[in-house]
């Protein structure tokens, strides 16, 4: 059940290699950190590496049903300082995410209930100025946002993928402090995993009825009785429909997956008898 | 009793975490009801309704744990022609709109799994250009002494919605308005009572589906019990309004001679048959397409996995079972109603 993020700068990469206790993976052509199940790739900044990133770690890795994939970062915020309620250190999880180059907006799927409030964030080409705040929608702006979302959905579906940003600054043009940041970053990180950790709860509707251990029996059957592929997936839904309609596990299907056939006549009357075994009518 | 994920699940759509509204659609009034009634969901605007809707990768049975509202204006396609696959009633001008994608309820043998990429609700605020074009449907019709015959509930539970989106009241409204149109109102619900205070029109037919208690407890998850059904439809009789009776999908379930016969006694000791304006019979039945997509996508329900044959672009039961239900289905009904006022889909 992979945990992958995707982060722009090392500044605020550190504090979560930290608390996840990542240690670098030299096999990767960009900087990789990793622990058993998590993954974090620093993209460096921009939504073009971000989105190059992004890509390279999801397709390196092996994803199950329940991969997440997350961006975390810091952002600015239109809302002037003191003149509302957003204060530097608050962080959003993002529900619509706009590329003002090009206009189009990407909607995260928001299925998980995290402790975090929500925002748009708009992703620029360059540090948007205060002057400037009027020509995105008010909400985050940042710089990764939208290239990471774009690659990441090529992949995941939309309720597996989220975007995290900690706001660092009511787009006043100055220069930040790493460890600032870092700072910034850590003070998030409780609500940032609680989401990540909402986001893992998400199943994709009910599950198979067709465990891990009947797929097994399955391919079993399938290898001993030469099934083509479509015979294979006939005995896949075979099972299936038995376990619906009795309510009940597979009947002891050895003497079928002790056998092993020599011919195609012999493995079509094996797969006969089988369809008998199994048949609910 | 229906059990707690039923309970849960109308709990859902009274309470959405969500309201992504369309630029377009803010100026409707609809659109200031709902943003007021669901004041504290998050409110996302967005350019169009698909980008939302369309995601690619989305999944059905996960959004239907926490449905999004989605508030639209509908372009183009107000009407539709009736699919094959629906009675039309010998009523040569069979139509149906989408006033919204996609239901508050989620049987498991409903085709929007394999229809819409999304369960996510969407509902087409613009209400108004939906009466413009059935006007003008109705004025060009193809058989004048006809009623140009209007389903509005096709692919959704619009009266189970009412209390969102009051759409059942305003198209009874506009019915009377329009002599030459027939309505129909499908519904699985037992909100009668969100229509209960108008008055009643021939020209609006509400018509309820009735499944075994047993059936409806276990497919058809949300929908109101068969017991508060029965008593919707016998207050809408009781009103005046015209009230159709549909067993539709009849489903090859165990015994289901038994349950199904069950179930024409309860109904004729509830409902007075005589009061009745019409019943509908048919088998459980899916376009090919969509049982297809639906398989790959369902692998929890029994009735995915039953013994179906596909006809053209039907995937059905066979012949012999689908006569055989139909038959005993006529049977039973033609005890209490004539066979005139019975309408199979065979
Ligand atoms: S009530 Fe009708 S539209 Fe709604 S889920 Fe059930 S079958 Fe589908």
């Amino acid at each position: 059940m992979p945990i992958l993020l995707a982060i722009a700068l090392h500044a605020e990469a550190r504090p979560v290699i930290e608390r996840f206790r990542l240690k670098q993976d030299a096999s990767f052509d960009l900087p990789v950190f990793r622990r058993d199940e998590v993954w974090l790739t620093v993209t460096g900044t921009g939504r073009m590496k971000s989105a190059i990133a992004t890509t390279c770690l999801v397709t390196r890795i092996e994803r199950d049903e329940r991969t997440v994939i997350f961006n975390l970062g810091v952002a600015g915020h239109t809302q002037k300082a003191e003149e509302g309620p957003v204060k530097v250190g608050d962080r959003f999880l993002a529900n619509k995410i706009t590329e003002q180059s090009t206009g189009r907006s990407f909607y995260p799927d928001l299925l998980a209930r995290t402790p975090l409030a929500e925002s748009a964030v708009t992703t620029v080409e360059r540090p948007l100025d205060r002057a400037d705040a009027g020509a995105v929608e008010p909400g985050l702006a940042d710089m990764e946002a939208a290239g990471f979302f774009q690659a990441a959905a090529t992949f995941l579906p939309p309720h597996r993928i989220g975007c995290v940003k900690v706001v660092s600054d009511h787009l006043e043009t100055r220069r930040f402090d790493k460890d600032w940041i870092s700072e910034l970053i850590a003070g998030s990180l409780d609500d940032f995993e609680a989401a990540i950790a909402a986001y893992r709860t998400i199943s994709d509707g009910e599950p198979d009825a067709l465990t891990d251990a009947d797929v097994r029996v399955v391919e079993d059957i399938r290898d001993r009785l030469r099934l083509t592929a479509s015979r294979h997936r006939m005995l896949s839904d075979l099972v299936r429909s038995y376990k619906l309609h009795t309510g009940s596990d597979l009947p002891d299907l050895t003497r079928i997956s002790q056998v092993s056939v020599k011919t195609k006549q012999e493995g079509d009357a094996e797969f006969e008898r089988l369809r008998g075994i199994l048949s609910v009518e | 009793m229906q059990n707690l994920k039923d309970y849960a699940a109308s709990s859902r759509w009274n309470n959405f975490s969500h309201l992504y509204v369309e630029r377009g659609a803010d100026e409707y009034s609809l659109t200031r009801r709902i943003r007021d009634r669901f004041s504290k969901a998050r409110v996302v605007e967005i350019d169009d309704y698909k980008a939302v809707f369309a995601r690619p990768r989305q999944r059905f049975q996960a959004q239907k744990e926490t449905m999004k509202l989605i508030l639209a204006v509908k372009k183009d396609r107000f009407l539709y022609e009736g699919s094959g696959n629906s009675q039309n009633f010998n009523l040569e001008d069979f139509y149906y709109n989408t006033l919204m994608f996609n239901c508050v309820y989620n049987c498991d043998y409903c085709y929007l799994q394999g229809m819409y990429p999304s369960a996510n609700i969407v509902v087409f605020v613009n209400l108004e250009d939906y009466f413009k074009a059935t006007r003008r449907a109705i004025r060009e019709r193809s058989n004048p002494s006809q009623p140009f015959y209007l389903c509005i509930s096709y692919d959704t539970d619009l009266l189970a919605f009412e209390s969102v989106v009051p759409y059942c009241r305003a198209w009874i409204e506009f019915a009377r308005e329009e002599p030459d149109l027939l309505v129909e109102i499908r519904t699985k619900s037992a909100a009668y009572r969100a229509i209960g205070d108008l008055s009643p029109s021939e020209r609006v037919i509400l018509a309820w589906t009735l499944s075994p208690e047993p059936v409806a407890a276990r497919f058809e998850h949300g929908t109101a019990p068969l017991n508060q059904r029965l008593d919707a439809a016998r207050s809408a009789i009781d009103d005046g309004w015209p009230v159709r009776l549909c067993f539709d999908p009849v489903l090859a379930v165990p015994s289901w001679e038994s349950v199904y016969g069950d179930l024409v006694e309860e109904v004729v000791r509830r409902i007075e048959p005589a009061a009745v304006r019409d019943v509908t019979v048919g088998v459980f039945r899916l376009s090919k397409i969509h049982y297809q997509r639906m398989r790959r996508l369902r692998r929890d329900t029994p009735l995915l996995y039953d013994e179906y044959v596909q006809e053209g672009t039907t995937v059905t039961y066979t012949a012999e079972r689908r006569e055989e239900m139909t038959a005993f289905m006529r049977q039973r009904l033609g005890d209490h109603f004539e066979e005139e006022r019975i309408v199979t889909w065979t």
